[in-house]
């Protein structure tokens, strides 16, 4: 079994816009939604549609994924690769990606997106937070009030 | 692009309590006035237990600082580790404490919560009391009335150490004095009289700042203290004394009943040591003590309650520490050394001396040692491990 697993030499991923991405078996292992896939399968060739990914950000976790999984990069290097991979990305793209982590069920590019939408809203305004999350706020001007009264010390 | 970028509808609760419990308690009660489900979320106590959870990574230091004339506390600032080990000369700003007037000071810390310890100046019977703090969340309980203290002991001597019982779920404060063991339940804000410790803690009253140096400490839902076995012993710096006098007496908070743990055998046998201490490293029960003089060894309890998993994993020498211990002849003046942190790669250990203003830190792989650069008076020797939580103080 393990034999004709590691016989995969391709595997093809399909975007929700019809993009489609071929990698090597080694980048996906971190995507476990694709790997468990992938395991139950008994072939030399899988191609797998991801209707929930877009192809723009597909094509940015594996950008991720391949630096991650590269064994002759220096960690230093992999964070100066994640410092420019956040800083080039808008919230939008953040949120978006934050969500394929978790479709994809990516444990660690979950935690880096979490962290880097984390660092974005700390210490912001709640309108900020309201903007930033397109949240429109349901309390009344009165329930507002008082429960920022309530909380007063985190306003300081 | 942003044609599928239809967000917040599609972000489920789980990914935003992923983000929301990387956040600063701070930020987080703030961003409780976003919207009702995001208030809902927050108050919910299964945010509260993981955002603990993910807090305690984030290891701080609860350092009490100092009037530089007298020995008033003045307030109480909490310091993440890290920054204390960048090493960069700093001064710690902090907001004076309301109750230093009623003169406190912190017990215990656990989960978040802090245990504040106070007695009224007042003419008249001692009144003593025991009140919870938030420093995160800033909420402050009542203040509770502790034990009748006869005037002559001044409230040093009343040990107390503060603790969660994971059997009850809820926090506790035990209180030991000469004459009664007392314990102080959050649950039903009630003291319930104990059985007498079968051993007394030693006291190291005589040493100069060193007076809260056994006053006990918390692992494994137990309090643990450092006693001679036989109750008639005293400590005595000069001569030290040997390791198998000592035990340590073990109060298990959930069944509320004693046990000794053994110390180390066979080491170090023949020599009498000074200055002992129990103190908690990296989640393991450790013994330190000075070494003829010229050594500081500190021994774990890798596995707690098991003594025959006692390791020595530190031994260095005082000259590496650039400490000395000869301070004339005054008993008073003595070296006494407390471990407050060990890193969690075993790597960096922080020591408080009573001699020094500032702590030690020490590198154990180059033997690298530095001294910290606070400005403040900071009292090393009663700093606390601290995490921030948003844990209330009726808290389970």
């Amino acid at each position: 079994m393990a034999a004709e697993k590691s016989s995969i030499k391709i595997i093809t991923l399909i975007a929700a816009d019809g993009s489609v991405f071929e990698v090597e078996p080694n980048i996906v292992k971190e995507m476990k939604t694709v790997q468990s896939y992938i395991d139950e399968l008994d072939q030399n060739t899988v191609s797998i549609p991801l209707p929930n990914v877009f192809g723009n950000d597909l094509a940015m976790i594996i950008e991720y994924c391949k630096k991650h999984a590269s064994e002759e990069e220096t960690k230093e290097a992999k964070e100066e690769f994640d410092f420019e991979f956040v800083k080039r990305m808008k919230s939008d793209d953040k949120l978006r990606l934050l969500q394929a982590a978790s479709y994809l069920n990516m444990e660690s590019f979950l935690q880096f997106m979490a962290k880097a939408i984390a660092a974005e809203i700390e210490n912001q305004s709640v309108e900020f937070v309201r903007d930033y999350f397109q949240i429109e706020s349901d309390f009344t001007p009165e329930e507002e009030a008082e429960l920022r009264k309530e909380n007063e010390w985190a306003f300081k | 692009m942003s044609q599928h970028s239809n967000r917040t509808d599609l972000l489920p609760d789980e990914l935003i309590v992923e983000i929301l419990t990387l956040l600063t308690v701070k930020s987080i009660l703030r961003l409780k006035c976003v919207s009702k489900s995001w208030n809902a979320l927050i108050s919910n106590p299964k945010f509260v237990k993981f955002h603990l959870q993910r807090s305690t990574r984030n290891k701080q230091l609860l350092l009490t600082l100092i009037a530089s004339s007298s020995y008033v506390h003045c307030g109480v600032v909490t310091f993440p580790i890290r920054s204390l080990l960048e090493n960069i000369s700093t001064t710690l700003c902090y907001e004076p404490m309301n109750y230093t007037n009623d003169c406190s000071r912190v017990i215990g810390s656990c989960n978040g919560l802090l245990c504040l310890l106070g007695f009224s100046n007042t003419i008249g019977p001692s009144s003593i009391w025991i009140q919870f703090w938030n420093p995160a969340t800033g909420i402050l309980s009542e203040k509770f009335k502790s034990i009748n203290h006869p005037r002559h002991y001044r409230y040093e001597r009343l040990r107390c150490t503060f603790g969660y019982d994971n059997l009850s779920h809820t926090y506790k404060v035990v209180a030991v004095t000469s004459m009664e063991v007392k314990v102080f339940s959050l649950s039903d804000n009630i003291w319930k009289h104990l059985e007498s410790l079968p051993v007394f803690p030693i006291d190291y009253d005589f040493v100069l700042n060193a007076c809260f140096a056994n006053d006990g400490v918390y692992l494994n839902n137990a309090v643990n203290w450092l006693a001679f076995k036989n109750n008639t012993e005293r400590i005595h710096y000069l001569n030290g004394v040997h390791v198998e006098k000592l035990v340590v007496i073990s109060m298990d908070l959930g069944t509320e009943t004693y046990r000794q743990l053994l110390l180390p055998k066979g080491f170090d046998k023949m020599t009498a040591v000074v200055a002992p201490i129990i103190s908690v490293l990296m989640d393991c029960l450790c013994f330190s003590y000075h070494l003829m003089g010229t050594h500081l060894v500190i021994w774990k309890m890798t596995e707690f309650g098991n003594e025959q998993s006692w390791t020595q994993f530190i031994r260095i020498r005082f000259q590496d520490l650039q400490v000395e211990e000869e301070f004339g002849d005054s008993i008073y003046h003595r070296l006494f050394l407390i471990p407050l942190f060990l890193s969690e790669n075993g790597d960096t250990l922080i020591l408080a001396s009573n001699i020094e203003e500032q702590a030690i830190i020490y590198h154990l792989r180059d033997n690298r040692v530095r001294r910290t650069k606070v400005t403040n008076d900071v009292m090393w020797l009663i700093s606390k491990d601290y995490v921030e939580s948003l844990v209330p103080i009726s808290g389970t």
